[in-house]
């Protein structure tokens, strides 16, 4: 009697241990599914100018007054990147050095421009801490409603006749010299450059699906 | 004075012990991450963020280790209790503030949850875990038997755990889901 306990009370320990990894693997399998269901986990979020579209044209001012000119064609032959960013997102932080630096190193075609949405006043906190200001830095809602972004930190790199060469979300130093790369590899978006890769992987078998995030983590 | 099983108490101390390795660990892994989650709540003056940054993950792995060492059981639920008070009131204070979107920074980049009621349920529910760890265990040796109970039940407590996080973060997935099954289809 002592024994059958001892067995049943290992066996059902295990078995409870079971049951709660399967419990765990399915609702992390529904998290995944929600990614792939709402565009929130896509990195390019298919709404707003598409790639290869021409971006509209901005007049905007930043928060030194300048004025300044998003999406229209410019005879110097300068791309420009915008980078949606806010001042309460911890990855945008954890992003800003990486942005300057790949800004600073592509800085021969590259102009950089930071927007934000909100009040001037909190901004001037944020540029200041983060040294932000050799860069033009928009207050626009305009910007962000226009590319339908909705998950920061966020690309869209127009090229000199202002059209959209590559957006999405940025979460990594590979999502974004990804966007910088697309002008010069013309690339539309990091799906588009892994899926490449990824065909080149495996030949001959392409994914049918490779989108929402493969390799973006979490972005919710 | 109530008294608790060993078993139970060694259940609960293990499986709180895994729940705080791995959260100091996730913090000290991004840990510009956790610094800005951090800095989002407000509670602090900036400049104390790096140093408040570092102690809760220090604090959090101090609580896991000594939780396992007799010597240092008591002192750690209760370190563990009063960081568990203060993250619920950082959490409860920015809802009062309606700073709901935040992110929790419980479990840095892998796991986003914004700040809800159920993460103040949440805590709560730890909290009571390390008041039970704290009470005196009944006079009884631990047997074979006790060791199985206590490892796999303290795994199992660790995954549920996990999973009750992942549901809270598919929460607002979820509620979207709803908002868009309601609204008619449009482009």
């Amino acid at each position: 009697m002592h024994d059958a306990m001892l067995v049943s009370q290992v066996v059902l320990w295990i078995a409870v241990l079971a049951l709660s990894a399967v419990v765990f693997a399915l609702v992390r399998q529904i998290g995944v599914l929600h990614e792939r269901i709402l565009p929130m986990g896509a990195l390019t979020i298919d709404k707003g100018p598409k790639v290869g579209d021409k971006s509209p044209v901005f007049q905007l001012t930043d928060l030194a007054h300048r004025p300044l000119t998003f999406g229209a064609e410019r005879s110097d032959g300068r791309s420009q990147l915008l980078m949606f960013v806010s001042a309460t997102c911890p990855v945008c932080k954890k992003l800003l050095p990486i942005v300057k630096s790949v800004a600073g190193a592509e800085s021969r075609w590259l102009d950089l421009i930071f927007t934000s949405d909100g009040e001037a006043s909190e901004q001037d906190g944020f540029v200041r801490k983060y040294q932000l200001e050799s860069f033009p830095f928009v207050l626009s809602s305009e910007l962000g409603m226009t590319y339908r972004v909705s998950k920061l930190p966020y690309a869209v790199l127009i090229d000199e006749e202002g059209v959209v060469r590559a957006k999405g979300l940025v979460n990594t130093r590979e999502h974004l010299e990804s966007i910088v790369a697309a002008k010069q590899l013309n690339i539309a978006s990091i799906q588009e450059y892994l899926k490449t890769r990824h065909v080149h992987d495996h030949e001959h078998a392409p994914e049918p699906q490779m989108v929402n995030g493969e390799r973006g983590g979490k972005h919710g | 004075m109530l008294t608790i099983d060993p078993a139970i108490s060694w259940t609960l101390s293990l499986a709180l012990a895994l729940v705080f390795g791995a959260s100091a660990t996730i913090k000290f892994a991004d840990f510009s991450e956790f610094r800005g989650a951090l800095e989002n709540y407000r509670m602090v003056p900036e400049d104390l963020s790096l140093a408040v940054a570092a102690i809760v993950p220090i604090s959090e792995l101090g609580g896991a280790i000594g939780l396992l060492v007799a010597r240092f059981h008591a002192a750690a639920a209760m370190l563990l209790i009063f960081l568990l008070a203060i993250f619920t009131a950082a959490i409860a204070i920015n809802m009062m503030r309606g700073r709901l979107y935040i992110d929790c920074g419980c479990f840095g980049p892998m796991l986003r949850q914004p700040l809800s009621k159920w993460l103040l349920v949440r805590n709560g529910v730890l909290i009571l875990l390390c008041v039970l760890a704290l009470m005196p265990n009944d006079a009884r040796a631990i047997t074979a038997l006790d060791v199985v109970t206590i490892t796999l039940g303290a795994s199992t407590l660790v995954i549920l755990y996990g999973a009750a996080n992942y549901l809270l973060a598919n929460l607002p997935a979820s509620n979207r889901m709803k908002r868009l099954a309601m609204e008619p289809a449009d482009a």
